[in-house]
């Protein structure tokens, strides 16, 4: 089943997506599918369910889905877990009971304080090969989400910055290793959607054949 | 116009968005600080790996990442030092006596406080007894708002082995870069020392001064000229010295305008929320980067001014490093008064 597919055959909610979102999902996740991965969808209360089902029926019957936020009663695939992302123990908790996520999707608030805030305490604790998706990152141009061309906080200004950081160790220490650096091996930007792959480094050598 | 901005910049002033990482080591050597030899002058402490290197993750810089103490290797034997009692620490880093330096550089490593569990000894170095070190009190007020108390912390008195000490990189290398983190970890522990003081907003501009200071870094010693002209104009006149630490944080968060000559007091600012507009007052074209820093953390919009009438210098003098006479103090306060109007 393609993701456009499972997005279509879901009927227990609306589910609104940019059409272009279906084929860099495709590229990202494809090697996930029928294989156990967890999943921590940040999402808002109203759309969880049917977000959750659609990433469900995606990824197949091994995935786990769990949605950051209020919600229904668990099922099979789906669980709802809400709590404060700042707060470790909550972290941990959530760690303890579904393991670390191997794909964490953002498309929550779309604030850049909350985008910016759960990206950084996720960071964390996902898998070291890891994927990471924000999604809707377009609205750091609008200003009722606190968005304008330039703006340095949001969420599209933070990911500028973070191009300078993960080439912390060519930067002569003005930038110096850090989290990011450490422990993500690329970004990608795609209109509306930033993708982090998560990995090390181990060696970061220029080498020759002789 | 007598006052021009600042333009030459001692040192870097990048902010790092992300947050520093924290690196896990295994069989490391601690050594202490040298009784009886100031921190500058020390060439012997520090974390080494097994190979007599100083792990760069631990080490104390400034500038382009160059080290304070020049302690870039040990000429120690691991096999003739004893291990730690504990398996596991976390490494603190050093605790600097200077007010300044204590809040940029001792408390930078504790951010991991706010993202991790608080499970191994906070390993430091330090001269003294851990329960001495909480003395000036200033320490113990901010240690309390960073939820740390002395049975929270470890140190040697001579060099051991550490089994496994997790590192969390500084999250402010003085004159180098800050990271956001570091501002959200000190307005958070503002928090917890103004405690539930309310907050009541004061459109009036604050004054820092230094009149009454009897050594120091740095002083205008004819400050009072300006203070006479601004206490005139309504502007309220601060003593910081004199002040408690909560009394100094909560005037950060309530005073949108500050003005001063430069000075660590203006280092406060990195406990309030308030975006602060600061107007410094320097004797000469330059400004250390560590002030940069804060204004990078705390977002204040400050603006760094020296007098182009001239500056009489005398270094070492009246108790402090660098003594100056402004000329025309009393015009330089007059624009300071134009430029906030």
């Amino acid at each position: 089943m393609s993701l456009y597919d499972a997005f279509t055959s879901v009927k227990s909610g609306e589910i609104e997506k940019n059409v272009h979102f279906f084929s860099i999902y495709e590229r990202y996740l494809a090697s996930y599918k029928d294989r156990p991965c967890v999943l921590f969808l940040i999402i808002d209360e109203p759309h969880a369910q049917a977000q959750a089902e659609m990433w469900a029926r995606y990824l197949g019957a091994f995935s786990k889905i769990v949605c950051l936020t209020n919600g229904y009663k668990d099922q099979d695939q789906i669980a709802f877990r809400a709590g404060n992302l700042d707060n470790p123990l909550f972290r941990k908790q959530l760690v303890i009971e579904f393991g670390a996520p191997d794909i964490v999707i953002d498309d929550g608030s779309h604030l850049p304080e909350d985008t910016i805030s759960s990206f950084e305490n996720l960071n964390s604790i996902i898998k070291n090969n890891g994927l990471y998706f924000i999604e809707d990152t377009y609205t750091s141009y609008w200003r009722n989400y606190k968005g304008s061309l330039g703006e340095s906080g949001t969420i599209l200004g933070y990911a500028k910055d973070l191009i300078d950081e993960m080439h912390a160790h060519h930067t002569g220490q003005v930038i110096p290793p850090n989290s990011f650096s450490e422990n993500v091996q690329s970004m990608h930007i795609y209109d509306g959607l930033l993708v982090f792959e998560y990995g090390r480094y181990l060696d970061r050598r220029s080498v020759k054949n002789f | 116009m007598i006052l021009r901005d600042v333009t030459t910049i001692w040192g870097n002033d990048h902010l790092v968005r992300s947050r520093p990482s924290i690196e896990e080591h295994f069989d490391v050597l601690f050594v202490p600080f040298t009784v009886g030899v100031h921190l500058d002058h020390d060439r012997q402490w520090g974390i080494f790996s097994r190979d007599g290197r100083l792990i760069d993750s631990s080490g104390y810089f400034r500038g382009q990442h160059a080290l304070v103490c020049g302690n870039s290797t040990t000429d120690i034997n691991f096999d003739d030092v004893p291990y730690a009692p504990e398996h596991h620490y976390i490494y603190g880093g050093p605790i600097i006596n200077h007010f300044g330096h204590f809040l940029i550089s001792s408390l930078s490593r504790l951010w991991f406080l706010e993202f991790h569990e608080k499970t191994s000894p906070i390993l430091c170095h330090s001269h003294g007894a851990i329960p001495d070190w909480f003395n000036p009190s200033y320490r113990a007020e901010l240690w309390k708002g960073a939820k740390l108390e002395a049975q929270d912390f470890a140190t040697f008195e001579t060099p051991v082995r550490i089994r496994h000490l997790s590192i969390p990189r500084t999250s402010l290398e003085e004159q180098n870069f800050v990271h956001d983190v570091y501002g959200r970890m000190m307005r958070k522990i503002g928090d917890r020392i103004v405690g539930q003081k309310p907050i009541h907003s004061n459109t009036t501009p604050a004054y820092l001064s230094k009149h009454q200071m009897r050594n120091g870094v740095t002083k205008i010693g004819n400050e009072e000229e300006i203070i006479d002209v601004l206490r005139d104009a309504g502007v309220e006149i601060f003593c910081p010295e004199t002040m408690s630490l909560p009394d100094q944080i909560s005037l950060f968060r309530e005073r949108q305008t500050i003005i001063g000559t430069s000075s660590s007091a203006f280092h406060m600012s990195i406990f309030s929320e308030l975006e602060n507009d600061i107007f410094c007052i320097l004797p000469t074209n330059l400004l250390n980067s560590n002030f940069k820093l804060i204004d990078k953390a705390a977002k204040n919009k400050s603006r760094y001014l020296f007098p182009k009438s001239g500056t009489e210098q005398h270094e070492n003098t009246l108790g402090f490093n660098l003594y100056s006479i402004v000329s025309d103090p009393k015009g330089i306060a007059r624009e300071i008064l134009s430029r906030i109007s």
